[in-house]
This record gives C-alpha cells, structure tokens and sequence, in this order.
C-alpha cells in the first residue's frame, strides 16, 4: 500500500505523449488516471486504516490468542472452561441479556416517542430537543455520580416520592431494583442521543405524503404506521443496531455506582471483564469473556439486520 | 572638639572639602559609590570632627534602627540566658543592639511584647514562642524578618534555627542504656512545646530499639523550672522504678540533683542523669551534669544572619547538630573539669559519637569529652551516595508518582526537587477506588511510564510476586535505622521489602457532642482504659437517633475489610485467610456470621446510612447528621475545619464485650516499578518520602496519618496537638497502645487482592439486605475457587 501511493507529478501523467496512436495513448491515459485516483484514495485512507490495524486488528487478534492460552502459556480452552462454569460469569451472562431485552426497545421506544412528539408543532421545540439531549454530554462518570446521589436511599429522588405520598424504593442497595435504577440512568443518558437521528429521519419524509393522506383522512396513527415508521427505516435501523450494541458495552454506571453489586444483580459483562483483567488480573479469561461478547454483539446483530426488511 | 554646639554632616562636609551629599554616602554606604580616596578623607574628617550620626533620624530615614528585639520564655532559665548571651555577642559585633523580652511563658505578654518590639522598629524579630501559633502576623506585616528560636512551627513559613531534639534525646538515652541501665525515665516539659515532643520522640525510639520498657510509670511531665524539676523529681523516686533518668531541660536538672540530695539519692549511684542544653552552669553541679549541648554561638550566627532576609513563603528551616558532653551525672568517670569554655568551641567535630561499650566509660578519662553528634551527617552522607544514579549522577530525569493522595505529596515532591535539582517528579493522582485497578493494568502491560507507585501494603505480596516491584532490600539497614518495626513488616513479603512504607494506620470512634448532649449520653473516656464496648456504643447511638441525630453510627469505610477486621476479630473471629501461605478462605465461619447479623441489623435498623458511598460519609458527620463515626485519623483536620469544629471528640476504637480489643494498622507505601527507566530517581524519591525526616513530615502532617519515620512521628504528633489541642490530648498515648497492643494486620497473601475484592462485595451485599449466612457461604466458594489457582 505504502508503495502504491506514490503519485506521479501531474505533468507527466496528464497530458498523452506526442508518440503512439491517439487512442492507445488515451486508454493509457485513463489507466494512469485511475491509477492515480487510487494512489490518491489510499494516502487519504492510510491513517485510518493503519490506525485500525494497530488499534482494532492487532489487540482483537491478541485477545483472541490469550484467550486460548492457559496460565503455563500453552494453547488451552481452559479460559472458556472456566468461564462456563464460573457462577459469576454465567450469572453476569443472563445479567447482560436481562438488561438489553428491556433496555432496548424501552429506549428505542421513548426516542420515537419524543421524535415524533417533538417533530409536532409543539412551542418551544428548540429547548425541549436540546434539554433531552444534553446528558449525552456530560460525561459518564459524572452523570454516574450525579444520579449516585439521586439513588441514595434518603437522595432527592425518594423525597419526592415521599412528597407525593410513594412509599420510598431502595434503588441501588436491593438486588430486585438496582438493575432497574441502571437501566434509568442508561436511558437518561442514551435516549436523547437516539431520538436526535429519529428526527433527522422524520424530516427527511416530504411533507407532501402527510397532507395527501389527511386529504385521504387518514388519522394519526395510520400516518404513524404507514408514513412515518417505513420512511425512517434506516435511520431506525442504525439506531437498533447501535443502541444494542452500546448496551452491551455499558460500563461507567455499574463501576461507579454499585461494582456489580447488590449479589450480582447489576453485573453486567463489561464490569465482569474489567473486574478480571485488572482487578483480579486474570487476563486470560477476561480476553475470552470478551471474546463471548463480541460473538454475542455480532449474532445478535446479525438477527436485527436480517428482521429489518429492505435491501438498501 | 569642644564645640557646645552639635557636629552636623556640613561640617564634616566642610572639613573634608567636598559635598554633604557625599558624605551621606559614606556613612551609608551607598547609595552612590565614593572613590576610596574622598572615602578615606571624609573619614578622617568625620574622626578629627567627632561626627556621630543621630540613630534615630538615621532609623526614620532609612528604617534601619540597629535594634533586634529578642522574646524568650524565661530569661531567668539558664539556657534561654545563655541564648541571649550568644545572640547578643553576634549583634554586638555587627554594631547593633539587642532588646530582650521576657513572655513568662505566657502568650499574652509575648503578643504585647511582639506589638511594642514592631513600635519600636525593631530590624527583625527572634522569638522562643510560647504556643504553636505566636502572634509574630503582626510583625510580618511590618515587613520585619522574622525568625522562630528553639521551638519551631515548622508548617508555619517562618524562618526558624532548632537543634536536633530527636537525635540529641536518643543519644542521651542510648548512653544511658550503654551503661547498663535498664530503666530509664524521663523528665519531659509541657507536652504542648515542640522540644518536649521531640525529645520524648528520640527517648521511646532509643528504648523500643533496644527493647526496653518505655511506660507510663517512667515518664513525668513538669514544667521547665527547678520547682518542677524538683517534683517530677519527687514523683518519680516515690514510684521507685526508674535506675537513670533523662531530663530534658538543664533548670529541671538543678531541681532533680537537689530531691536527690534532699531525698539520700545518690547520683549517679542510684540515678544516672542526662540533661540538655548544656551551659556552663551545668559544668558546676554537683555532680557535673552529662547533658547535650546545643551549639549556641552556631544558633545565634545563624538566626542573626536569617533575621537580615524578610519572611517569605520558603523560608529557610535551620537544624542544627547537638552533641553529648561527658561528665559524671550519667556515671562517667571524669574526675576534672576540664572543659571550661563555651562547649560549641570544643567540639571535635570530625568524630562519630557512638554508643561507648562498657570498657570504654571506665577508660575514658581526658580527650575526647565531647563528640559531634554526626549521626544526622552520617544519614546525610547515606543519602547523598544513593542520589548518585550509577548511570549518570547529572542527567535530568522526570519521574512519574502515581498516588491517590491529592496534595499530600506537593509540598514534600517540590522539597525533594530542591535536594534533587536534576529530578523532576510529575504526580499523577487517581482516585482511590480505581488506583489499584489501573497500577494492576499499566503494569501488567510492562508501562514504563510510571517510576514511583502508592501502594497499599497487603497489596504488595501479589504484585512483587507478579513482578511488578523492585525488591528493595537493600535499604533494610537504613530502614531500621529510622523507622518503626511495624512499619517494615507491611512492606515485607517472603524476607524483602518491595516498597517503603509512609504512615500507619489506626481507626477511633469519632463523635457529635452536640448530637450526645442534646441525648444526654456521657461522652466516652479518651484513654485506653475507658474503651467502650460495640453494645454500649451502638445502645447509645440508638438513643441519639431517637433525639433528633439522623443516623446514631456510621463506618467512614462502608464494606471495606480494612475497618471491619477489627469488628469481626474482636468477636472471635479468624482474619478470614489461613492456611499455608494464607490462600485458604475462612470465612464461612459462626464468628463470622454472626458478624454478618451484626452488620445487617446495623442497617436495617436505620441506625447507620444504607447506600451512602464512602466518599460521602465525612460530608453526613461534618454536616452534624451522625453521632458516632468510626474513622482514622486523616480526619482530624477535616473535622477541625468544618462546621463541626470543637464539637467533636475522639474515643478508642469499641470492641465486642468478652472480646479482646482489636485495631486495625498500617498505611500505604510507596514502591519503585521494575518496568521504570529510571529506578535510581525513583527509589531516591521513595527514599526520601519515607526515610528522611522532612518528607515524612510533610507528607504525614498532610494527610494527618502518623509516619512511621520515627523522627518525623514526635513533630506529627505536634502538628496535631496544634490543630485540635483539647480532642487529641489522649490520642497520641492511644496510638502507641493500639500500635504495640492491639494492631492486627491485614493477612499477608498473595491473594489478597482477589480476597479483598470478594469480602468487601460480600459486606455490601449484607449491608443492602441480603442473607448473611447464604452471602458469606456464596462467597466462600467464590474464594475458594478464585484462590485455588495461587496454590
């Protein structure tokens, strides 16, 4: 590749040379043309691609050789051995798909909600899209810590419970509702970030199928389900596929507010795998537990393409 | 030269023919040059006209009035005179004069001494301060220098000369023992003075060294006059149990050697005694007093030359050597004499005291009464030849210090720079929670980019044996040399030390008197003998709730291993590892459970915060929402500072009744990277940290953790005294009790990290509700599997 972006000066290759046919001369020309166009094309694309050899290829590769590689060094299953048999492990595995059947469409739900609600002509639109917008960013952690105090068990959020008469909810200190308070803090964050690609999507469709179907009398929810839903396919789609796959990688909450805890019920499999690599050390099976988790992502990512209809 | 009226500056002038002006500048000096030749003649002219310049006018104009003002405690005290003799010598020469004033040991006559010295213009201030902090603001408004004599506020930034008061007690002391006695008491000052605290400081460490008794019964606190030396005297021969005695003022000493004639106490016969200060009166007792002698002329040249330079925020700190001045009080042989001058012009400074073998005391008779006392030199030296990296000793280097510690390390990194002009250190901190993660990763993958690491020492034994520390055993000898045997063992694993350790550690019951008042609970004794027990506390602390305290008790470190061993312990529980190598987990155990109940109840009874983090729990004490609270002492200054101020107290660490009483210790250490490229810096860095006295201090008057550098330990303690006097007056006692009685350390294993990260997740999840018994046994499998591997 280095070799190849070596762009010849313009002169030369631009102009055909005095001898030869005119039209061999031209064909020549065009080759060098798009040999030149793909010199072009590969010194624009080599940042990034050795980027993503040294940064991507290189350590998957290197997870994937560790773990398959025991303590002593030899080439071993004994990681994955470990691994489904570990209570833990198997525990933080149902722990993770727990959470993404709920948090998915929960999420993705609430984002076409408020895209739509606030494609509307609703006053004020401006301020309402950027205030659910702005917890994407503030950064994790201090969003983590933020709602670490919300969460406490005499926070602000069970003052107000208590104000409206709710009896209080021990969030993040009872194994039934911690996961729940982090799927919460999840959406918080998340939704607005997802909704904002809906209402790109929503504008893309021209105005022009919504008032020939009021013409139709067509009701909201008609225009719903036949307009709207089909013309943001593909942003929908990439929404899907990209919220699946960042709430597999959820990590920040769960490390700052609750390590896993109570007994295991927030252990999700990113804190799993940080836990091993480097608190416990054990890199072997937190490069195997990633690599279960990368297969995992890619299935499941897989099946949502597939369920999607719609070639383009 | 009979003229009535006044010589005046035109006359001298007229004299030497030439301008006013000029001679002005002469007598002045400056501020134009004068050639040597109009020099010389005006001069001459000022000798035959018998010009005098007026001082005062002089001290209008130019602010400069010759006066130095000097404010000691006690001028009637033999040393404090001696003091001012020597001051008054060096002022004297330089044409100046000196004002003395006498505080009587009290603070307000030293403030109104301060405000009339500034009155008067004084060129700079000396003082002997009474209290910690002596109202000298005043004067450095003034733009006077300022410099603290003898007693030094060493976290104050005034320019200070003191004498090594550590060293100087613990050569008394280990004279003392070469003589063969056995036990030896002291005769201490005011325990709120920083030369007491120091010079009990370097007592205990020359009898823990040896393994002699340093307790209550051999140490007496009195004032430092003869009267008090006199009944501290008393006292102790009525208590009969001490054979020598170091007292640590020379007026005392006079008082001690009069109750002992007074009483048939034949000295050095019954009572061999070792004084300090050592002025010429000390020569004519009888028996001559042995005593330390401070180098008077070395401090007077000293503070004379700091009080020319104004106060500055890096002021210079002056420590000057002492040295041990033989004569019979300690049992010495010497029949004459002989050394009838100043001590300090004696000395033979080339020699190395050293402890004299008993052959020796017999023997010695003439030369060599005094030697230098270079043990400060010879640590020096020390730690001048490992600054030389072996490499190149003058290429700049940059090291990185990983540390949870934010701002601890600043004032004691930028000293080392001084020191070590060509090291830079670059602190990186993280939080406390991720540091050990984040070391594990970077050094896991061989990062050469940090040099020095904090460590918290049960982690040691597993990152040594991952190779991830560089043994550092070599330094063993200087180790011992200066600190605590405690603080060794934590860095120690398989008989090598792999870091060096900072502080130690100790946790108290911290408590609201407002909250206790208000349920009219009697606050708990300070003192060892009064610990109360976890039923007594936890009774009380459910009676302040149900009067207004929103929690009754709080741990600081929720679910953390460190602070519940102790509970768990004192219950009759196991460390929680055993075993060969400590790698079998123990905590399935009835002990333990019942702990587990304990801890549960503790929560779901309300009585402490459920679900507040570690990192919020001083904000709930200070705020006044809890009334007892289980912490170290890194929160005595926080607490000092707060809302909460003078309305806390601190007790002994409770234990279970029926139980023995358990505390927890040890504290970080710092350790060099194997992976670092510049391991010398590094380990000169850690050194210093550790070893020398200075950053010890630093660092642990900071943090507020006790050092384990024992000659840093007695001005902690005083640093501490002078944030919260009236709380802490027990604490210093308390320490040593917990250290040396009660301390259980953390298992040391190289499963330690996996053991902790189980046990302190099985604690939250007790705390948040769950089953103790199914907890514990869940997580007795988790060890049990997660160990396994280390056997």
């Amino acid at each position: 590749m280095v070799t190849q972006a070596n762009p010849r000066p313009g002169p030369i290759t631009g102009r055909s040379g005095p001898s030869g046919s005119p039209s061999a001369s031209r064909g020549r020309a065009r080759s060098r043309a798009r040999l030149r166009a793909v010199a072009t094309a590969a010194l624009f694309l080599l940042p990034a691609l050795v980027g993503l050899v040294f940064l991507r290829l290189v350590p998957s590769f290197d997870a994937v050789v560790s773990s398959f590689t025991n303590r002593l060094g030899e080439l071993s299953t004994a990681n994955f051995t470990f691994l489904f048999t570990d209570p833990q492990f198997l525990g933080s595995l149902k722990t993770t798909l727990l959470f993404s059947l709920v948090i998915n469409p929960l999420q993705i739900a609430l984002a076409l909600f408020l895209a739509v609600a606030l494609t509307r002509r609703v006053p004020l639109v401006g301020i309402w899209r950027t205030l659910i917008l702005l917890p994407i960013a503030v950064p994790q952690t201090v969003s983590a810590i933020v709602w670490g105090v919300l969460f406490r068990p005499d926070g602000p959020l069970n003052g107000l419970l208590g104000a409206l008469g709710i009896p209080s909810v021990p969030w993040l200190v009872s194994p039934t509702t911690a996961l729940m308070s982090i799927i919460i803090l999840c959406s918080w964050v998340g939704v607005g970030y997802w909704m904002t690609f809906l209402v790109a999507g929503i504008h893309e469709i021209p105005r022009s199928l919504y008032e020939a179907s009021d013409l139709d009398g067509a009701t909201g929810w008609k225009q719903f389900l036949h307009i709207t839903l089909p013309g943001i396919r593909r942003p929908l789609l990439f929404v899907l596929v990209a919220d699946t796959v960042a709430n597999f990688l959820v990590f920040a909450p769960v490390r700052i507010l609750t390590q896993g805890g109570p007994e295991g019920s927030t252990n999700l499999i990113m804190n799993f795998i940080f836990e091993r690599a480097y608190t416990l050390s054990d890199t072997g099976s937190s490069a195997a537990a990633t690599v279960v988790l990368v297969g995992i992502v890619i299935a499941v990512v897989t099946v949502q393409f597939r369920m999607l209809p719609g070639k383009d | 030269m009979t003229s009535p009226r006044r010589v005046t500056r035109q006359d001298v002038a007229r004299e030497a023919r030439t301008s006013a002006a000029v001679v002005s500048y002469v007598i002045n000096n400056g501020p134009r040059s004068v050639a040597p030749a109009t020099r010389q003649r005006v001069l001459d002219a000022i000798e035959r006209t018998g010009y005098r310049p007026n001082a005062i006018a002089q001290a209008l104009a130019g602010g400069r009035s010759g006066v130095l003002g000097l404010v000691v405690p006690d001028v009637s005290n033999s040393f404090f005179s001696a003091l001012a003799k020597a001051i008054e010598d060096e002022v004297f020469q330089e044409g100046r004069v000196l004002l003395v004033g006498n505080s009587a040991e009290s603070a307000a006559r030293e403030a109104r001494l301060i405000t009339s010295f500034v009155e008067r213009q004084v060129d700079g201030l000396l003082y002997v301060g009474v209290g910690h902090h002596a109202p000298v603001q005043e004067a450095i408004r003034a733009g006077i220098p300022v410099v603290a004599l003898d007693r030094r506020d060493r976290f104050s930034s005034i320019a200070s000369v003191v004498v090594d008061n550590f060293d100087g007690a613990a050569m008394a002391t280990d004279h003392l023992i070469a003589h063969g006695h056995r036990r030896i008491a002291i005769i201490a000052g005011p325990s709120h003075l920083f030369t007491s605290v120091e010079r009990i400081g370097g007592w205990r460490k020359a009898l823990k060294a040896q393994g002699l008794p340093d307790d209550e019964s051999l140490f007496v606190e009195a004032p430092f006059s003869r009267a008090g030396g006199y009944e501290a005297a008393i006292k102790l021969f009525a208590r009969g149990t001490a054979d020598a005695v170091l007292v640590t003022d020379e007026m005392q000493a006079f008082g001690v050697l009069a109750a002992a004639a007074d009483t048939g106490v034949e000295v050095p016969r019954d009572l061999a005694i070792i004084t300090f200060d050592g002025t010429e009166q000390s020569m004519y007792s009888v028996p001559p007093l042995t005593t330390v002698g401070q180098p008077l002329a070395e401090i007077a040249r000293h503070a004379v030359s700091l009080a020319r330079t104004r106060t500055t925020e890096r002021s210079r700190h002056v420590v000057c050597d002492v040295e041990l001045i033989r004569r019979r009080s300690c049992g010495c042989t010497i029949q004459i004499r002989e050394n009838h001058q100043v001590p300090t012009e004696l000395a033979d400074k080339g020699g190395t005291w050293r402890p004299p073998s008993k052959e020796d005391l017999t023997m010695t008779k003439s030369v060599g009464l005094i030697a230098s006392a270079s043990l400060a030199a010879a640590a020096l030296a020390l730690s001048a030849c490992g600054a030389s990296p072996s490499d190149d000793p003058n290429a700049d280097v940059t090291i990185t210090f990983v540390a949870p510690h934010k701002g601890v390390f600043d004032e004691a990194v930028a000293a080392f720079h001084e020191e070590h002009p060509n090291i830079k250190v670059e602190i990186q901190i993280l939080p406390f929670t991720e540091i050990a993660a984040q070391t594990q990763a970077r050094l896991g993958s061989k990062d050469t980019s940090i040099d020095v690491i904090a460590v918290d020492p049960p982690r040691l034994p597993s990152l040594a044996t991952k190779g991830f520390l560089k043994d550092v055993s070599a330094d063993q000898a200087n180790m011992k040399d200066s600190l605590t045997a405690g603080g060794i063992a934590s860095v120690t694993w398989d008989g090598h030390q792999y870091g060096y350790p900072l502080w130690t550690s100790d946790n108290f019951l911290f408590y609201n008197k407002s909250l206790l008042a208000q349920a009219g609970i009697a606050e708990p004794g300070a003192d060892n003998a009064s610990r109360w027990t976890w039923d007594q506390t936890l009774t009380a602390a459910a009676k302040a709730k149900t009067t207004g305290a929103q929690y009754g008790f709080a741990f600081e470190q929720v679910d953390a291993y460190y602070a519940l061993q102790p509970v768990i312990m004192s219950m009759g529980g196991g460390a929680g590892l055993e075993g060969e190598r400590n790698l079998t987990p123990a905590i399935d155990t009835e002990q333990w459970r019942t702990f587990g109940t304990w801890y549960a109840d503790l929560y779901s009874s309300g009585l402490s915060p459920r679900g507040v983090a570690s990192a919020q729990m001083p904000d709930l004490f200070k705020n006044g929402s809890v009334a007892f609270y289980v912490a170290g002492p890194a929160r005595i200054t926080d607490l000092q500072n707060s809302g909460l101020a003078d309305k806390w107290g601190m007790a002994p660490l409770p234990y279970a009744a029926g139980g023995k009483v358990v505390t927890p210790t040890d504290s970080w250490a710092v350790a060099v990277s194997n992976f670092s490229e510049h391991q010398t810096a590094a380990q000169e860095l850690a050194r210093y940290l550790s070893l020398s006295a200075d950053g010890a201090t630093s660092t642990s008057t900071k943090f507020n953790l006790p050092p384990v550098n024992q000659k840093a330990y007695p001005k902690y303690i005083h640093y501490i005294d002078g944030v919260a006097s009236k709380q802490t007056a027990q604490y210093g006692t308390l320490l040593t009790t917990d250290t040396d009685e009660h301390a259980i350390r953390r298992p040391s294993s190289v499963g330690y990290i996996d053991f902790e990260t189980i046990v302190n997740k099985a604690f939250a999840d007790i705390r948040n509700g769950g089953d103790p018994g199914k907890i514990l046994a869940t997580a007795q499998d988790t060890l049990k599997r997660q160990l396994s591997q280390y056997k």
